[in-house]
């Protein structure tokens, strides 16, 4: 009996001690043991050892395995855990849209300034040069009233009214120009419109003030001539305090062009020692005016956003805190 | 409550139903872990971790033996649990007193009611036993126990190792002839009387 043969034998012969072989396997096989005893000495071995391994008692556990919710992971959750959770999942979600918000409505307000901001800068280069050109003839006319009077008083009168008539038109033209410029916020556009809207309305007003002392020449020319300046300038300098005075708030909301526009309507006789108060005022106070504006909304929002956050950090902290008891 | 609805409830996350089952197969699946493992200790961990281990997976179970299902449960541990010990130093399968002197005849799976020389004998037995399980190798072992020890048959066995029929049988038959050649040698050192009263009964 070769090896292969033996284990073949061995293996049915197992099977057929715990009865697990086929009807025909188990004739064929039983036809053989009467005339083997090697395989009736190798079946007793076989059943011996099945007996033996199967009179080993049954052992008893040493202890009992029931299992704790603590060893499966089933924990008792506090009620507040769900509550939190949420809140911190929901304050999470809220500080990502504030926040994506905010971004988008700073950058928009940012271009916006940018863009305001640009022309300003233009004007307020340009805004010296008036002022230079516009403070140039008053000690030309208060420093030689002798010399146009000897050269000729009333043509010096007339150029003057002229000049101060091209001002006037000049200074409307740039408030109309003003509105023209080219905002991109539709509140800054608004604003800068009404703005211009009132500019120009007191443009007219100041024309119409300033064309009415100076239309008659003959009442103002001799004013320049006899140094008797306090009438004929009377009215003209009330029209630079209005202008200083009314408008300053109003222009500080507008838009940079209009207030460099505003400038031209000074009288510069006398006007000099008047107009670098409003000049200062123009140039700083809508950007100020804009700022604070701008400010105190985005501080709504850095609140808000604080707010956000803090709650959602709160909220999960205590969630993690809770979980972990 | 029979054990489909225990299973049901557990499978809902009823940890109390699912510990009504485990008074029910906790014997077994410590017989099953010591016999493979051979050391009580781990033997005890690798129980408790079957349990866990089935309660977690319970919703995987479709039906069919529970009793296999969970025997499967238990042998995987328990291979885990040798994995794990080959790669540290060993735990022989003998048991130690207090003075790390091998114990040859184990008391400590002494059967009481028995006569002390019958005892001694069956503790040789016993151990002889003990020793030859803890040579075989673990797949000869493991369907040892299920099928002589356990008393599953062969589809049940089949199902609780993942094999079919024909490997249960072949390996089962290779692992007997093992036992038997490891028994031969503690056999012959068994008292005569014994022998002869043990031939008689077979």
């Amino acid at each position: 009996m070769t090896k292969k043969m033996y284990e073949r034998d061995w293996e049915a012969l197992s099977a057929y001690s715990d009865g697990q072989l086929s009807s025909s396997e188990s004739a064929r096989l039983e036809s053989r043991l009467p005339e083997s005893g090697e395989l009736r000495a190798a079946l007793d071995e076989l059943r011996k050892t099945s007996d033996l391994l199967r009179s080993q008692p049954k052992l008893r556990a040493p202890r009992n395995f029931i299992l704790t919710p603590d060893m499966v992971g089933l924990r008792q959750q506090a009620p507040a855990y769900p509550a939190l959770r949420l809140a911190a999942v929901l304050a999470s979600i809220l500080f990502i849209f504030v926040l994506v918000g905010d971004l988008y409505i700073s950058n928009t307000s940012m271009q916006a300034a940018q863009i305001a901001r640009s022309p300003a800068a233009e004007m307020a280069v340009e805004a010296p040069e008036d002022l230079f050109l516009d403070e140039e003839p008053a000690p030309q006319m208060f420093g030689e009233p002798e010399d146009s009077q000897v050269t000729g008083g009333g043509k010096a009168v007339v150029e003057t009214t002229e000049a101060e008539e091209e001002l006037v038109v000049e200074s409307e033209a740039q408030a109309v120009q003003g509105t023209a410029f080219p905002p991109t916020s539709t509140s800054v556009e608004a604003s800068a419109e009404a703005a211009a809207l009132e500019t120009k309305e007191l443009m007219e007003e100041t024309s119409a003030l300033l064309v009415a002392p100076t239309g008659t020449i003959s009442e103002a020319a001799p004013a320049f001539g006899d140094d008797d300046t306090a009438l004929p300038l009377q009215p003209t300098h009330t029209v630079v305090e209005r202008v200083e005075a009314s408008p300053s708030t109003l222009l500080g909301e507008a838009l940079p062009g209009q207030k460099s526009a505003q400038l031209p309507t000074e009288h510069p006789t006398k006007g000099a020692d008047i107009l670098p108060t409003p000049t200062t005022q123009l140039m700083t106070t809508p950007e100020s005016a804009a700022d604070s504006q701008w400010l105190s909304g985005i501080s709504t929002l850095r609140w808000l956003e604080i707010g956000l956050a803090a709650l959602a950090i709160i909220a999960g902290a205590a969630a993690l805190i809770l979980r972990r008891r | 409550m029979d054990e489909p609805a225990l299973i049901q409830a557990a499978k809902q996350g009823d940890l109390d139903a699912f510990n009504r089952l485990v008074l029910v197969y906790q014997d077994m699946l410590y017989n099953q872990a010591y016999r493979v493992i051979g050391e009580p200790a781990t033997a005890e961990d690798a129980t408790q971790d079957a349990f866990i281990a089935a309660f977690r997976k319970i919703k995987t179970f479709r039906g069919g033996s529970f009793k296999a299902w969970l025997l499967r449960i238990v042998t995987n541990t328990c291979y885990d649990e040798l994995r794990r010990r080959k790669r540290r130093p060993t735990t022989p399968l003998e048991p130690y007193n207090q003075e790390n002197e091998e114990i040859e005849s184990p008391t400590w799976l002494s059967d009481t009611a028995e006569s002390p020389e019958q005892a001694a004998i069956r503790s040789d037995m016993r151990a002889a036993l003990h020793r030859c399980l803890g040579e075989l190798s673990k797949d000869f072992r493991t369907i040892v126990v299920l099928v002589d020890i356990q008393g599953l048959d062969y589809a049940e066995a089949s199902n609780v190792i993942g094999k079919p029929l024909g490997t249960v049988k072949s390996r089962l038959a290779r692992a007997r002839f093992r036992m038997q050649n490891c028994l031969k040698q503690y056999w012959e050192l068994l008292p005569q009387s014994y022998r002869l009263e043990r031939e008689r009964k077979l």
